[in-house]
Parts: C-alpha cells; structure tokens; sequence
C-alpha cells in the first residue's frame, strides 16, 4: 500500500487519534523519520484489513503520548524516545531510556539531531 | 498482610530461547506487575538500508531472524515492487507461499518443541524437533540452505522447484502430517497440558484487538484477521481460511498453532497441485522511485509491518519493520499480573516470542 497520510497539527493529534480509537480502529505502529531538523511522526491505524496513517511534523520535544488512548502504544514509543531522543508527555509507562537501549548504548542513535542528553554514565535526563 | 517482592526472570532462562528481561513484583506467588526490558540483541538493522543499496538490503532483512527469515524477505521484496511497479511471475508467487508455509510449519514446531520443554514434556520436545527435520530437509533440497533460504529477490525468486522435487515434498508432507496427528492427539488431550493451559493467560477477544495483539495470539482470543485473507502471493489462488479460537487462554493459542500446521500443509498441498509453468522472476531496472509504501503479510507469530521511504536513489531513506512479537508484547503485559509464578514460564511462550525480530 502507497502511505497516504494526512498531517494533523500536534495540538490535535489526541484528539484525532481517539476519533480512531472510538470508531473502532486498532492501533498498528509509530513510525518515526528524521526531517533535516524535525521528524516526522506517523501514525497507523487499521480497521478490518484498511490501514490509515496520519503524521505530526515536530522538533522533538513535547509530543503528546498517545498511550493513555492506546496503552499499547507505550511500547513504540519508548522505543521511539530511545532511537531517535524524542520527548513524548504523559508516556503510560517511560521506561527512563532502558527499554531497548542500554546505560552504556549511543544516545539517540537513528536520529540526525540530538534531543534528549545523558548523563556521563547515567540514564537519559 | 502480604510482602511484595521482586524477581528477576531472564535475561539467561531456561525457558527462553532468547534473552528477554522481565522485572515481575510478586505477592507470595501472585504476580502482580511486570515490567520488560529488551535491547540485548538490539543490532539497529534498520539502520543499514541507508548504507546498504535496496538489493543487498533483502539479505540484512532476512537475518533480522532466523524463523521468519523467508517471509522477512519477502515483505520486504513486496514493498520494493510495489513501489517500482514491478508484477512479479505468478509461478513466482506460488513458489513464495510454499516457502513460507513451509517455514510457518517449522517455527510452529521449534515453538511446540521449546513449549514442551518449558514444562518437561522432554519426550514431545524430541519427537517435535524429530518431525521438523523432515521441513528442514525440504528447505535444503530446495534452496541449498536450511535456516535463512534467501530464494525472494526484488523481481521474483532464484530458485525454482521442480516436479521430481514437488513429489518427494508431497510424500514427506504425508508422513509430516501422519506423525503429527499422533502427536496432536496426545498432546491436546493430555492431563498435564491442560492443566498448565486451560484457563490460564485468558486475553478476551476486545482485549487483544484493544491491545493490539496479532498472529496466534489474537486468533486464540477469538480476533477473526489473517492476512493470508487478502489473497497477496498466490493466496488469492488458494482455499483459505482463518484459523480462529475464541477461548482466549493459553490452550486456544497452542490450538491455532496446531491447527495451523494442518493448514500449512493444506495449502502446500493446493499450491504445488496448481503451480503454473513459468518465469520465476523479472528483470529489475533502475531504483525505486521516490515514494512510501507499507507492505504486509502474516508471518507464523502474527502481522509483520514494513514501512520504506525511497528517496530515488538505490539507498533508501528509512526502512522501519514492525513484528508481530514487538505487537504482541503489550497482550503478554496484561495476562502476566494476576497469573501464578509457576505460569510465567508457559505464558511467555504461548506468545511464541521471537526476540530478534522484535529487536531488529
């Protein structure tokens, strides 16, 4: 399937994201891309065997989580938090930057700018 | 008054044919939370298809895991010809499907085997991986290799199977299917398994579409998707259908898988019975144009998702691959609490986890 995703602002993205949620749709992934000096979000939604995706554009910090609508979206993003330095708010459960990545691993090691520093030896801030 | 405490289960396990970490707070033998942590065979294979060009990149997707390596490389083949347009031969995508079945069959048995083991029915653990080695032996006659075959390429497939080959493959499909239903009658009536099965790890049916569970573990809950129903490959060719419990616990996922088998070599069976003649693949010029594309198939544990952005060059911008066991984690969060310590073991497993896909 050719992605046909449709951009939301950030300050409506939960918003939209619990139109799918009540209109029945599953959540499929966060796919997360580097844009120069932003990244894009993508967000994919299936409903019987149809995908919908929709996509934020951001620099990183303060995107909402959208794991209290589907807490199993906690899971790609900590993952997103860690590969690319993303800050999500209100993540379900944050696994403080230990999720797929360990204390000693590269920090934010997808991504082409770095959002979220670590301590020398410590967890993520 | 009740004390909590906390027991590391894993990474090292005997249970757990790869590593995974789970923090369980328990209240005398209750678990009460779980909480995973992942990373120790985290390669950022992903990483590569901006340094490998897209060709190359169907060997680094086919080692993402050793199991679902065949389908691995064939979501990924999909996707690109999707993008550059390419119709692949539909002898082709006969030859793709009876790949995959076939590795549908041997990781259902590596699970059947590793779930045997977990609860030391060592007996059905021998006869199981016994069994397997007759898929192992066809994927070698067939593709020169035992584990990761590399036989998809962007464009089609470079081995092929001939009619000699199809009639040894039918009769060891008989024999595979004839052992089995010794095996299945044992196991699925037997006291011990469903005592650690029956009603243990139920996962309702909205419970696992809210969580988004896929493959077995949806299915077992009663979640009506498989894929193979959107006819991709040579599905479209075949009688198909879904394969669906609706008990939810760890016995009705164990059944799926069971059935499954029976139905994988179904499904071979009708494949090699109505393969057509024909090219295998298609010559493939240029690169991919830029573009996005998400590419789909049902892999033994579930839906893998494949997202690649092409930029019109022969590397492509991002690759991000979703497994089936990355979505099915979540589902194992929720049946874990309220569940006996002595279960953990048997729960992990009837999420049939593979932990190098879910890492890449």
């Amino acid at each position: 399937m050719i992605v046909n995703s449709r951009e939301v602002e950030i300050g409506n993205l939960k918003s939209e994201v619990k139109k799918y949620h009540d209109g029945g749709y599953r959540f499929v992934t966060e796919t997360c891309l580097n844009l120069e000096d932003k990244f894009k979000i993508i967000y994919t939604f299936a409903i019987g065997y149809d995908l919908e995706n929709i996509h934020i554009i951001t620099d990183g910090k303060n995107v909402p989580s959208v794991s209290d609508i589907y807490s199993c979206a906690l899971a790609v993003e900590n993952e997103i938090k860690e590969l690319f330095g993303i800050e999500f708010d209100g993540l379900a459960v944050d696994f403080g930057g230990n999720f797929m990545l360990g204390e000693s691993s590269p920090i934010s090691p997808q991504a082409d700018i770095e959002i979220i520093r670590r301590e020398k030896g410590g967890k993520n801030e | 008054m009740s004390d909590k405490s906390t027991i590391p289960f894993g990474p090292q396990h005997p249970v757990l044919p790869e590593p995974i970490h789970l923090k369980l707070v328990v209240e005398d033998e209750k678990v009460v939370e779980a909480y995973p942590a992942f990373g120790f065979v985290h390669r950022g294979l992903e990483t590569l298809a901006q340094k490998k060009d897209f060709n190359q990149m169907v060997y680094v997707v086919e080692r993402v895991c050793g199991i679902c390596s065949c389908m691995h490389g064939q979501d990924y083949c999909e996707a690109i010809e999707e993008l550059m347009g390419i119709e692949v031969p539909v002898r082709a995508e006969y030859l793709r499907t009876i790949w995959a079945e076939l590795h549908r069959i041997h990781s259902h048995l590596l699970w059947l085997g590793l779930f045997a083991d977990a609860f030391g029915f060592e007996n059905l653990f021998m006869q199981t991986w016994k069994i397997r080695e007759k898929i192992m032996d066809i994927l070698e006659a067939t593709s020169g290799n035992r584990v990761i075959i590399s036989v998809n390429i962007v464009g089609g497939v470079r081995k092929d199977i001939n009619s000699e080959q199809a009639k040894w493959i039918l009769k060891e499909l008989d024999e595979v299917e004839r052992q089995l239903k010794d095996i299945n009658d044992v196991v699925m009536n037997n006291y011990t398994v469903k005592q650690r099965t029956v009603g243990i790890g139920v996962l309702t049916k909205e419970e696992a579409y809210e969580l988004g569970a896929t493959g077995p573990m949806a299915k077992g809950s009663g979640v009506d998707l498989d894929l193979r129903t959107t006819g991709y490959a040579a599905y479209k060719y075949l009688d198909f259908e879904p394969i669906v419990e609706k008990a939810g616990d760890s016995y009705a996922r164990n059944l799926v898988r069971m059935r499954e088998i029976f139905q994988s070599i179904d499904l071979i069976r009708q494949a090699l019975g109505k393969i057509p003649d024909g090219e295998i693949n298609v010559p493939v010029k240029g690169n991919p144009p830029a573009g996005e594309v998400i590419s789909r198939l049902e892999q033994s544990r579930g839906e893998v998702v494949y997202y690649i952005k092409s930029n019109g060059t022969k590397f492509l911008d991002r690759l991000r691959i979703r497994t089936p066991t990355f979505a099915n984690i979540p589902a194992l969060l929720k049946i874990l609490p309220g569940s006996q310590l002595q279960d953990v073991p048997v729960l992990i497993l009837t999420i049939d986890p593979c932990i190098s896909c879910t890492e890449r």
